[in-house]
Order: structure tokens, then C-alpha cells, then sequence
């Protein structure tokens, strides 16, 4: 099944283009480090704001910096795609990727929790008024997890091969010597 | 072979910081993540404060970007300290590495103007924030400074193919 469909990938326009030469995956990685800075550069003056380590600027007044973080995320989205279909199972048996995928779901949902219980309140306050807790425990879990969705991003061709089984079989081999 | 006081790039390629930046890939590995961190947090608020400046995100009132200056400046230390130490783990090449030469010619057309920007947009604040509008040399500054540090990206994704 799984060789099924990364057969399929292979047979696409997108992958064909993205396999045929290195200039299209260096340019892709490229792109994806200038969306990586649209997403985490506009997250991360939200988030510090909702904290309140950014002041003095109404958390409203910087809401118009979603659609940017949203730019920045479809344009990671093209670019990592186009990434992925050059080599589908390199990218699905690799660690690093399963746990970033993981760690955009969750940044998704938080970021899904945020558009519909904390928008609004953030929204109507005054700009001194100290920010409710959930809010910031929202804003503190998105800074979290973008960063370390950079940080397994930035580690994927570091595992590259590596076995997250191996590291199991370690640690029991570890725990049978003690 | 050259001797260490004839190459200042050798004696730092075999310092000590630099040699285990240089052989333990862990080590490698944490700080290119942080230079990308620092990347995200320069460049992205660097193009908010530009984008503004260009006339979108409007409803982020131009004197209040004062307040993400120091955000910008916390990506640069990060950036400037990882880099140099990357730097210093390949110092011979490096030195010698036309594009790395580019992407530092350019972060230094971006530092010049941002500096300028500072100067025409933000200690002249009270000339023109009751207008609103924002003057050509601001709109030509941010422009020039998006091309710049977008392509200082990409110099520096380039560095790393070829070298």
C-alpha cells in the first residue's frame, strides 16, 4: 500500500519536476527558509505581545499580522510539498519529519483553539489590561511549538537513516547491563 | 602549509570552539537551528516593519514599530553569534567562499540601511506620523531592504552547496 502510493507520488508532474534536477530542490529549501521567517517572525511578535514581553502596541492592532503568518505557512506548505514528492520515502521514514508533522498538527489545533476561545477577548481589550491566563498559555504553546517544528525541520537531514528502533534496542540492552 | 600568524583564519579554524563546533555534529546541528531561529525572528520582523512602511498591515500604527527594534536586534545577536561560530568551524574556506562574501556584503547593506530607515522614519516621527504619510525615502529604504535581506537568505542557503 505505502509502496503503492509512493509509486504514485513518483509517476506526478510535481515530483518529476522536483526529482529532475538539484536546482529545483535547492530553490524549493530556499523558499521555505524565507517562509520560515514570514511564519516565525510574525508568530513570534504575536505571541510575545499576548505575553507581554512586546508592550505598548494594542495585541488588536497586530492581528493584521495573521493573514502574513498564513502567507508565510502556505508558502512553507508549496515548498515542503514539492520537497516531500521528490522523495516520499525518505521523507515518511525519517524521524525527524513524523515528529515535525506531529508538531504542526498540534501547532494547528492550538492555533484552531486560539481563532475560536481567545480571539475575541484579545480583540475587545484595552490596551494596558493584563491578558487572561488561557491566552497566554496559548500564545506560549504556539511560540513552543513553531520553534521546535524549525528545530526537527532544521535535524531531518541530520536522521537521515537513523531508527528510532535502534535507540529502543539500546536503551533495553542498556537496561538488561544494569 | 601556512603558520598560524600568517593566517589568522587557520589559528581560528583550530581553536578550540571551532573544532567542536567542527566535529560534533550534535553540536553543528544545535547551533545551524539556532541560526535558523534567529533567521525567523530578524528577517520576519524586519519585513513586518518594512511591509508597514510600504503601506500595508495598516492598522499597526508607524510610530508603534518602535517597539519590535528590539526584537530585530535579538535576531541579529543570536544570528551574529551562531554565524560566527559556524564561521570559525570552516574559517579557511569561508574566508575565501565568494558567495559567504556576498551574503556578508549584504547584511552590511542591510544593517547601513536599516540605520538610514532609523534616521528618516524614526527619529523624525512627529514630522509626519500627523499626516500619516509616509515619505518616498522610507518606501524606497524598505523596499531595498526586503531585497536585501531576502537575499541574504538566499546567499547563505547557497553557502552551504558551495564550497
Amino acid at each position: 500500500m505505502q509502496a503503492q502510493i509512493f509509486a504514485w507520488i513518483h509517476t506526478t508532474w510535481l515530483s518529476q519536476v522536483a526529482g529532475k534536477s538539484d536546482w529545483v530542490f535547492t530553490t524549493m529549501e530556499t523558499v521555505h527558509f524565507m517562509g520560515l521567517s514570514l511564519l516565525l517572525g510574525s508568530i513570534a511578535i504575536l505571541d510575545l505581545r499576548i505575553l507581554r514581553v512586546i508592550k505598548r502596541i494594542p495585541v488588536a492592532k497586530l492581528f493584521d499580522l495573521i493573514p502574513l503568518a498564513m502567507a508565510g505557512f502556505a508558502i512553507q506548505l508549496v515548498s515542503g510539498v514539492t520537497m516531500f514528492s521528490a522523495e516520499p520515502a525518505k521523507y515518511w521514514g525519517n524521524f525527524g519529519f513524523r515528529v515535525k508533522m506531529v508538531l504542526i498538527a498540534l501547532a494547528g489545533l492550538n492555533a484552531l483553539w486560539f481563532w475560536l476561545f481567545e480571539h475575541r477577548d484579545l480583540k475587545q481589550g484595552a490596551a494596558g489590561q493584563e491578558n487572561r491566563t488561557s491566552a497566554k498559555v496559548v500564545a506560549a504553546l504556539s511560540l513552543a511549538l513553531w520553534l521546535l517544528v524549525l528545530t526537527f525541520g532544521r535535524v531531518i537531514t541530520y536522521l537521515d537513516g537513523f531508527e528510532i528502533s535502534t535507540l529502543f534496542h539500546s536503551a533495553g540492552a542498556a537496561a538488561c547491563a544494569i | 602549509m601556512q603558520s598560524h600568524a600568517l593566517n589568522p583564519f587557520l589559528w581560528l579554524h583550530d581553536s578550540y570552539l571551532a573544532t567542536i563546533v567542527r566535529e560534533s555534529s550534535p553540536v553543528y546541528a544545535t547551533v545551524e537551528t539556532f541560526h535558523a531561529i534567529g533567521m525567523g525572528v530578524l528577517v520576519g520582523t524586519i519585513t513586518v516593519v518594512n511591509l508597514r512602511l510600504l503601506g500595508l498591515l495598516k492598522r499597526i500604527p508607524v510610530f508603534m514599530l518602535v517597539n519590535l527594534l528590539p526584537l530585530i536586534w535579538a535576531g541579529f545577536v543570536i544570528n551574529a553569534c551562531s554565524g560566527s561560530l559556524m564561521f570559525a568551524s570552516d574559517a579557511v574556506k569561508m574566508s575565501q567562499n565568494r558567495i559567504f562574501l556576498t551574503k556578508m556584503s549584504l547584511i552590511l547593506a542591510g544593517f547601513i540601511i536599516a540605520l538610514s530607515l532609523r534616521r528618516v522614519v524614526f527619529q523624525n516621527m512627529s514630522k509626519w506620523t500627523a499626516g500619516g504619510a509616509i515619505p518616498g525615502t522610507a518606501k524606497f529604504l524598505s523596499c531595498s531592504s526586503l531585497l536585501v535581506w531576502y537575499g541574504a537568505i538566499v546567499a547563505g542557503r547557497l553557502t552551504a552547496y558551495f564550497q
